[in-house]
């Protein structure tokens, strides 16, 4: 019997192995569609302007705190809070004490502001 | 090839063809039976796990209209293997209650979702009361992807829920490529309840009997808010002195 020509033979075992690599290749593929995809969650969330307004009210407050009535300190700590609350979703506490020191005497600030991300805590002297 | 030293005459040519055939067709046919489901279960288990992040993505925009005064939001959105719906707060059968021991009460208050069904697999993601919640059809428990924002402050003993109502005009679905339009309907109601002393809050879950995601609930407010579970379903926050209970109604134009 004449013999065929067997020299082509790795041909068909390179099929196979090749076969077998775009086996892979489609799983890695499939993996891959997930990488790059963030969300839009916002990194940098730090209510910078928020706490800044209040602070900058803070401020205010404590220079005109002698002259206030006690229903008029009432009145506007209500004000601060609720505004606080209903626009920027925040509970805002304060309270001011005053205090001397050799520099003069100032009322100390003690500002709390939560929105459920950004706890953030200060107390500031103001000098009168 | 000749092999020296051997004798080939009882090589076929016929029985090498045949053994070569067979083993290309026994390849091929194990690639089918094995690894063409494998690969089917990889796309529908990326196409869930991209799901997850666009439901997060849902997540992010909606709090951006309830806590960052953004009137509209519209997001493109891919959704693969599954479909998207809408469920209207009237049509949800899921509720929440928030109660003190001092006798207040929301009432219940029906929410409605996000919610996507796979197709090929049995997964099940939704978006409800601003958490994104995932379960397995057909099997019980759940689980919570991506957190609400409720809190509780320390500091001023205050306890803060939001409730966000879904709400759309007709049902809506979805499949493939999309655009989820949404705004905030005015108006945003506050009930804001100081009491002298501290209280105990309940939040009380009602979960829908065929969409039910109260493990995930339970989870979180037992979690991440120390929240007791004093009953079924129904969760105690003790000292506090003052509720904060904002609910918003968030209106879908179209998905």
């Amino acid at each position: 019997m004449e013999r065929l020509n067997e020299d082509g033979q790795w041909i068909v075992l390179m099929g196979l192995l090749v076969a077998v690599g775009i086996f892979f290749l489609a799983l890695i593929i499939n993996q891959s569609a997930l990488v790059g995809q963030t969300t839009s969650e916002a990194v940098l969330e730090f209510p910078k302007s928020d706490i800044r307004d209040i602070s900058g009210e803070m401020q205010d407050l404590a220079d005109a705190w002698e002259g206030l009535t006690e229903a008029q300190k009432a009145n506007l700590k209500n004000d601060i809070t609720t505004l606080s609350l209903y626009r920027k979703n925040a509970i805002v506490d304060f309270d001011v004490t005053s205090g001397t020191s050799s520099d003069g005497d100032f009322h100390l600030v003690g500002l709390h502001y939560n929105n459920g991300v950004t706890v953030y805590n200060d107390t500031t002297p103001y000098y009168y | 090839m000749t092999l020296k030293g051997m004798n080939e005459r009882g090589v076929s040519e016929a029985i090498g063809f045949v053994l070569i055939l067979g083993l290309m067709i026994t390849s091929i046919a194990m690639v089918t039976l094995y690894g063409y489901p494998v690969l089917l279960k990889e796309q529908s288990n990326t196409d869930v796990r991209n799901m997850e992040r666009a439901m997060i993505v849902i997540q992010n925009d909606i709090k951006n209209l309830c806590y960052k005064s953004v009137p509209y939001e519209e997001t493109a959105l891919q959704v693969s293997g599954g479909s998207l719906e809408v469920v209207d707060a009237g049509a949800a059968l899921s509720s929440f209650n928030i109660t003190t021991s001092e006798g207040f009460s929301t009432g219940d208050i029906s929410l409605g979702k996000f919610r996507y069904f796979s197709d090929r697999g049995s997964a099940v993601i939704a978006l409800e009361n601003g958490a994104v919640l995932t379960r397995q059809d057909g099997q019980q428990g759940s689980a919570i992807l991506a957190e609400p924002r409720w809190f509780f402050d320390d500091s001023t003993d205050t306890l803060v829920v939001y409730t966000i109502n879904i709400s759309a005009s007709e049902p809506l679905s979805t499949m493939g490529m999309s655009t989820v339009r949404m705004s905030l309907t005015s108006p945003t109601t506050v009930m804001n309840t100081s009491f002298g002393a501290s209280m105990g809050v309940n939040v009380i879950y009602a979960p829908d009997t065929d969409d039910d995601y109260s493990t995930g609930w339970k989870n979180y407010l037992n979690g991440t808010l120390d929240m007791a579970e004093t009953a079924a379903n129904t969760y105690t926050l003790t000292g506090v002195e003052k509720l904060i209970v904002k609910s918003y109604t968030v209106t879908v134009h179209s998905v």
